[in-house]
């Protein structure tokens, strides 16, 4: 009996897995470069701007707001999780977070007596706070049911399991992120609202009152920065320095806190020499931190990053997809901020002309423009992803590399020959594809 | 019209919703065979683990105190960093250098609009192959014989060698004015010709002589160079490589030179033979050429397999299928026209792309790996397997600029009555060259990041060091390795982009 040999079987099995990790990263990549290239490119960037008050005012409200966005996102995650004990309790409770955010949302108007035009701001924006967080509540609810469902799904569907898998680990991820978003959102609300209240009040006030504003806002947002960032230092341990400091909670604390207060104080005296109302050009800043990480990533190759991830994940596939994904995102970043600088002027102009704001003008007149170009370099990361998933198994990243990593260094020549042809095979076969595809596209 | 148009509508619906199930199933298949899941990432142990290492890259090992005089200087590892990774950028350099040079001829063969009008009668192709190993092997051992006359020469003195390279010289110089004052006249008869031709053969020779002289020359000058110049040893070394690649070389060379000579020369008299003769006699003219054409390559190929497979019975795969084939292949052109010009430009085209592509598909790191087998470890096989793969990748990329090239020039040249080497000279080379310059940089690029890992399968440069530092847990000093790779890596991104933005 001749028949496919071990190897041989061995190489397709981590073949597929290898088109799969290439994928993966591809998909994900993508999805998050998308955004970060609009932080990157220059001409839409280079319009933001606004004063020092607001910027401040912004860095101010930040922290607060991931602090309580973060606290509350974690006890509804906590609640979410309590009440799913009980399947039954748990069903319930979304169904009743579903009728609760329906009532909120549809029947408030009636609940509260009034039109909507007559309703007072603060009752609207208590509203939309409490809606945001029952949903929260129910999504958190989703997330524990669907990992319920996931796991019974994974051991009764035989073959399909995968489908329970996936829906495992996608509730899972829903489960651990919220929290996070809750605090990202929160965060975000809380600095626009304080860059809008900075703004409003330097523009209002008179140029003494703004420029003591200034001044004051700039102490203790500089501050608070100088802390966080210090605070990082210290416990990424940069050069050693938490070495040198003292590291009991009180003292290690006044040790951050005093530069921190220092520079705040010294930012605050320079802050009077500028004109409170002029514009700060904050876009440009964004733009050139943004360009400095993606290149920074983009240096250090996959493989490298690999080494560090498999330390994180554990050797198999799930490192190589995170590589390879955080250095699509760099490199994809890069390519779509670069074309999102190229496109036309006139649609934008006309766009702008209509008086639509920073976000629809983005949705009407750049992307169209953009859409085809962010394709074909879609393709061209994936064709890049094929190739350098193949080896990112080298250092334990998953997929055939690993496979055939190990039978060189085992001297398996002739097992390491099925993998190699099957690499040049199925990355030439794939090449054809994606170009012709890229072809019929453009 | 509207249960038409509706039901079109819920058919796109209908395939709409069956797509994203489709693609929902992909993926969730992929996430179970990519073992996407968070328990390892969330695992508290893990997570340790990882901020741990964190700590200690972001901690390089930059700097060292003197535990005596209390002095600070550069740490071993920073040492080591520089030096390696000026290895990788050199390592990038001579593999962009190399790769580039190489892949030029080839791309040409690679490009369709120049390779499409390439035909030639059947007879013409097999009198070439027939020619091709002849030629190879009468000038191999013309090359080889004089070789070994050099080395005879050096084994005397080094005088003898300086001496026999002037005469070399003096001769050359001689045979090149008689030469010249012959060309002048006008009209030479068949006789003058000759003499002519018996001439340049004899320069050839006497500069393959010329040659090897110089290379054993350099040898010896490389050598003393390396133990007297001090710091500039690297300069002897240089020479003798050099020399040494010549000496090396040289026969090698020369015979595929003379192989494609004679393959030139046997296609060119096929040609006009076939063309000049009558139907009848050059049918059997194409019968008996590709009969033996075919019998030489197949003869070729059976003696290839044979060295790789070392087959129980040799001549299994390359005497009786040499044979065989000949004879059937010689019936078989019976059957065609003999003046019908067939496509091997194509058949070339077709071919170079086919192993383009296929040494494209083999990252430069798998190669990596035979070539440390081969040389041994260290960055010699890095830059092997570097320029190899940009052969592929340049051949390709170039060979797509010149099927994008503008047919105005083209036609222009030829309408002159320029041959294909002129036309390629004057109307393709001028409109190719700075798109070649961008991709040459382009692939300095990618020479430079791909030489950074190439030495996690052993072949030098900084990824050597990085992946042993990785392995023995030294993290500080792996830190200091990724930062040279980043700053370096950006520096020259930088520099090459501005270049770039200069040249197109």
């Amino acid at each position: 009996m001749t028949g496919l040999s071990s190897t041989t079987i061995e190489t397709l099995q981590r073949m597929l897995e290898t088109i799969l990790m290439a994928l993966m990263a591809s998909t994900l990549g993508t999805i998050l470069a998308v955004p970060i290239s609009f932080l990157g490119a220059r001409n839409i960037m280079e319009d933001v701007g606004s004063p020092l008050a607001a910027v401040m005012a912004a860095i101010i409200a930040l922290p607060f707001g991931a602090a309580l966005g973060g606290f509350i996102g974690s006890r509804i995650s906590y609640l979410a999780e309590s009440l799913s004990d009980s399947l039954i309790l748990g069903l319930g409770g979304f169904v009743a977070a579903i009728l609760l955010l329906l009532l909120v949302f549809f029947f408030g108007d009636r609940v509260l007596g009034g039109r909507r035009s007559n309703v007072p701001g603060w009752v609207s924006t208590l509203r939309v706070t409490l809606a945001v967080i029952i949903a929260f509540f129910a999504l958190g609810l989703l997330a524990q049911l669907g990992m319920v469902f996931g796991d019974w799904l994974r051991d009764i569907l035989g073959f399909f399991s995968f489908i329970g898998n996936f829906i495992y680990v996608v509730s899972d991820l829903l489960r651990v992120s919220l929290p996070l978003l809750m605090g990202l959102l929160a965060a975000g609300v809380f600095a626009s609202y304080g860059s809008r209240l900075g703004q409003e009040a330097v523009l209002r006030l008179p140029e003494a009152g703004a420029r003591t504003l200034t001044a004051g806002l700039t102490a203790v947002g500089t501050a608070i920065f100088i802390f966080m960032i210090s605070y990082a230092v210290n416990w990424i341990c940069l050069l050693g320095i938490c070495r040198r400091l003292p590291q009991e909670s009180p003292n290690l604390y006044i040790a951050l806190a005093i530069p921190a207060i220092v520079i705040g104080l010294i930012a605050a005296a320079l802050s009077l020499r500028v004109p409170p109302k002029r514009e700060l050009p904050t876009g440009m800043a964004t733009y050139s931190v943004t360009r400095t990480t993606l290149n920074v990533l983009r240096a250090i190759e996959p493989v490298i990053m690999g080494f560090v991830l498999v330390i994180w994940v554990g050797i198999g596939p799930f490192a190589g997809v995170l590589a390879l994904m955080l250095h699509s995102i760099a490199d994809l970043g890069k390519l779509f901020s670069e074309q999102v600088e190229n496109i036309d002027d006139g649609p934008v102009e006309a766009v702008v002309a209509t008086g639509a704001n920073e976000l629809q003008t983005i949705n009407f007149a750049v992307v169209p423009q953009i859409v085809p170009h962010y394709l074909a370099f879609i393709f061209y990361r994936w064709d890049i992803n094929v190739r350098l998933s193949t080896i990112i198994g080298f250092v334990g990243g998953g997929g055939i590399g690993l496979l055939l990593f190990r039978s060189t260094n085992l001297t398996q020549y002739r097992q390491a020959s099925v993998m190699v042809i099957a690499i040049a095979v199925v990355v030439t076969l794939l090449d054809f594809i994606s170009s012709t595809v890229r072809r019929r596209i453009i | 019209m509207e249960t038409v148009s509706s039901r079109i509508a819920g058919r796109h619906l209908l395939r709409t919703i069956l797509i994203v199930i489709a693609v929902l199933l992909v993926y969730a298949f992929a996430v179970q065979a990519t073992q996407i899941n968070l328990e390892k990432p969330l695992d508290p142990a893990r997570q340790e683990n990882l901020i741990r290492v964190l700590r200690l890259l972001a901690d390089p090992d930059l700097v060292s105190v003197d535990a005596e005089t209390g002095n600070w200087g550069p740490s071993e590892a920073t040492i080591v960093t520089i030096e390696r990774i000026v290895e990788t950028i050199f390592m990038a350099l001579l593999a962009s250098t190399l790769g580039t040079a190489l892949a030029v001829p080839v791309s040409f063969l690679a490009a369709r609009n120049l390779m499409a009008p390439v035909t030639a009668p059947l007879a013409a192709i097999m009198a070439a192959l027939v020619a091709l190993p002849v030629g190879g092997w009468i000038t191999w051992q013309i090359t080889s014989r004089i070789s070994s006359l050099a080395v005879t020469i050096g084994d005397f003195s080094l005088f003898a060698v300086l001496g026999a390279l002037i005469a070399c010289l003096v001769v050359m110089w001689l045979l090149w004015r008689a030469g010249a004052s012959a060309a002048i006249e006008e009209g030479a008869a068949r006789a003058e010709r000759t003499s002519f031709f018996v001439r340049v053969i004899l320069i050839v020779f006497i500069t393959i002589l010329a040659l090897a002289l110089v290379a054993l020359l350099g040898l010896e000058a490389g050598a003393w160079m390396e133990d007297n110049l001090g710091i500039f040893w690297f300069v002897g070394n240089f020479i003798a490589v050099s020399a040494d690649f010549v000496r090396v070389f040289l026969p090698p060379i020369v015979a595929l030179i003379g192989g494609l000579l004679a393959a030139s020369y046997g296609s060119r008299y096929g040609q006009e033979a076939v063309l000049s003769l009558q139907e009848g006699p050059a049918r059997i003219l194409t019968a008996v050429l590709t009969a033996l054409g075919t019998a030489v390559t197949i003869f070729a190929i059976g003696s290839f397999l044979n060295w790789l497979y070392q087959f129980d019975h040799p001549q299994n795969w390359t005497t009786y299928p040499s044979l065989i084939g000949g004879a059937v292949a010689g019936l078989l052109s019976l059957l065609i026209k003999p003046k019908q010009p067939f496509a091997i430009g194509m058949l070339i085209y077709s071919i170079s792309r086919s192993i383009l592509n296929v040494l494209r598909a083999i990252e430069p790191l798998i190669m990596g790996i035979v070539f440390v087998v081969w040389v041994g470890l260290g960055p010699f096989a890095g830059i092997m397997a570097l320029t190899l793969h940009s052969i592929a990748a340049l051949g390709k990329l170039f060979s797509e600029q010149i099927e994008g090239i503008d047919d105005g020039p083209v036609e222009a040249i030829t309408a002159t009555g320029a041959n294909r080497l002129q036309t390629i000279t004057y109307a393709v080379v001028p409109q190719v060259i700075p798109p070649f310059t961008a991709f040459a940089l382009y692939r300095w690029d990618i020479n430079v990041r791909m030489s950074t890992i190439i030495g996690f399968v052993g072949g030098g440069g900084i990824g050597f060091v990085l992946s042993q530092n990785i392995q023995l847990l030294r993290y500080r000093q792996a830190s200091v390795m990724m930062l040279a790779i980043a700053v370096v890596v950006i520096l020259l991104d930088y520099a090459s982009s501005r270049i770039r933005r200069r040249i197109i």
